[in-house]
């Protein structure tokens, strides 16, 4: 736990699934909802803003925290000291020549083109919000899902090779969608308690975002168990290594946020719109099991980032009568 | 419901019986760790169980004294690393390696073979 880089990967993950989450949040759940919202409806104008606060804080933190992750592995790669890295050229070769810098170029692009198209001008956002948005949410995918190329998934020989990051890929773009919805979900709850006729809104929103975390669930589970078989490698080594048990722990938390979401589902969201008083206690229900479930969210980001410093349980037989040692 | 269980239980199953490796551990080398060959090897192979990044991945082979007898750059590609050796006269060797796995994490380790003598 004394390394900083657990640190700068938790930092950096919570960060870009805020920021992606936002966007996704305003292209595919309150830009729909806000057609049931009552005719001068004041708050969806201040949850807009909101929206636009977090995808902007979360990209500039995810860009200094991405810059001091990408430090950090290149002074590890390179076995070289901070002043080495700039002064031998070092942090050039991890850039340029090694998959892990590749990607974080690629990344570094994704973030700045991004950052483009959220500062663009609300004019000519306006000429074509459908374009805009598409472009937006594709990068916003981008940016959480080349994540996979700095984790376990990459290096990995024949179909796993193609398969594990692809794997991983969609997990951390699903995993983004889910978590990174839950603040804004609480935001939008939140803006929507004042006026009862804004209750079809809310309505409208907890439903699609509920949609959203089924497929959400769904797509987790599968390259979930996928990453875990290629990591973990067997159901010993779940309780027998660090890694496995940090695993378990992810996934217990995991299911208590599934056990939240169908209590949501199935008990509060449909009490929204039954009369003034369900409906506002359903609310302010529905408001706090979405911040309960973004805290554990939030601990299972932690997991996350633990877990990539975590040698994953190799189950090779020795094949060659060696020393060999894991140095990092 | 019950369709959504069953593919993630077949997984399941299939996680008892997997096999995963994590970091660039030695597969297997040539000439092989521990043996002795009967002619003096012209290079040295290492396969790996990740793939490497020839950036930062090298290996060293050295004879009884320390001296080293390899030459050339390591070449290296896909998961395997191969580097040419001097002419080499019977005795032992030992060959010590540094890899950087393409997942940006370090393993070494060294083994020996011996050139018999004739």
């Amino acid at each position: 736990m004394n390394d900083p880089l657990i640190y700068v990967r938790a930092v950096h993950f919570a960060a870009a699934i805020a920021a992606a989450g936002a966007i996704f949040f305003s292209v595919f759940i309150a830009g729909p909802a806000f057609c049931k919202s009552g005719a001068g409806a004041r708050w969806p104008i201040t949850l807009r803003t909101q929206l636009a606060q977090i995808a902007w804080i979360g990209l500039l933190v995810a860009a200094v925290s991405g810059a001091a992750w990408f430090v950090l592995v290149a002074q590890s790669m390179s076995d070289s000291t901070f002043a080495d890295l700039f002064s031998e050229g070092a942090l050039w070769t991890v850039l340029l020549q090694t998959g892990f810098g590749r990607a974080w170029l690629v990344r570094l692009i994704l973030a700045c083109l991004l950052a483009a198209t959220l500062a663009l001008p609300f004019r000519l956002r306006g000429e074509k919000p459908l374009a805009v948005d598409a472009v937006t949410v594709v990068l916003a995918g981008g940016l959480v899902g080349t994540l996979a190329f700095a984790g376990h998934a990459v290096g990995g020989r024949g179909i796993e090779g193609t398969i594990h990051p692809a794997a991983d890929v969609a997990h951390l773009i699903a995993a983004a969608a889910w978590v990174g919805m839950l603040l804004p979900l609480a935001l939008l709850l939140a803006a929507a308690a004042h006026e009862v006729a804004s209750f079809d809104a809310a309505h409208a929103a907890t439903r699609r975002f509920s949609n959203f975390g089924l497929v959400s669930v769904g797509v987790l589970l599968l390259t979930g168990l996928i990453n875990a078989l290629y990591l973990a490698g067997s159901v010993p080594a779940l309780a027998e290594t660090d890694y496995g048990r940090l695993l378990l722990i992810k996934v217990a938390l995991f299911f208590v946020m599934v056990a939240i979401a169908v209590v949501n589902r199935q008990v509060w969201t449909p009490r929204l719109v039954q009369d003034a008083s369900a409906g506002r206690d359903a609310l302010s229900r529905l408001r706090r099991n979405a911040a309960i479930e973004a805290g554990l969210g939030a601990i299972i980001i932690v997991v996350v980032a633990v877990l990539g410093v975590t040698p994953p349980p190799a189950l090779h037989p020795q094949a060659v009568p060696e020393t060999q040692h894991h140095s990092h | 419901m019950r369709m959504r269980l069953a593919i993630p239980s077949l997984l399941l199953i299939a996680l008892a019986t997997g096999a995963a490796y994590a970091h660039a551990v030695l597969d297997h080398a040539t000439p092989v760790a521990g043996s002795t060959v009967a002619t003096a090897p012209r290079e040295i192979a290492l396969t790996f169980t990740q793939n490497l990044e020839p950036a930062f991945s090298t290996v060293q082979v050295t004879d009884a004294n320390g001296a080293r007898v390899d030459q050339g750059k390591p070449q290296i590609s896909g998961n395997t690393m191969r580097i040419g050796l001097k002419p080499l006269t019977p005795g032992p060797y030992q060959v010590h390696w540094h890899a950087l796995s393409v997942d940006t994490h370090k393993t070494e380790g060294n083994f020996s073979f011996t050139v018999g003598g004739s």
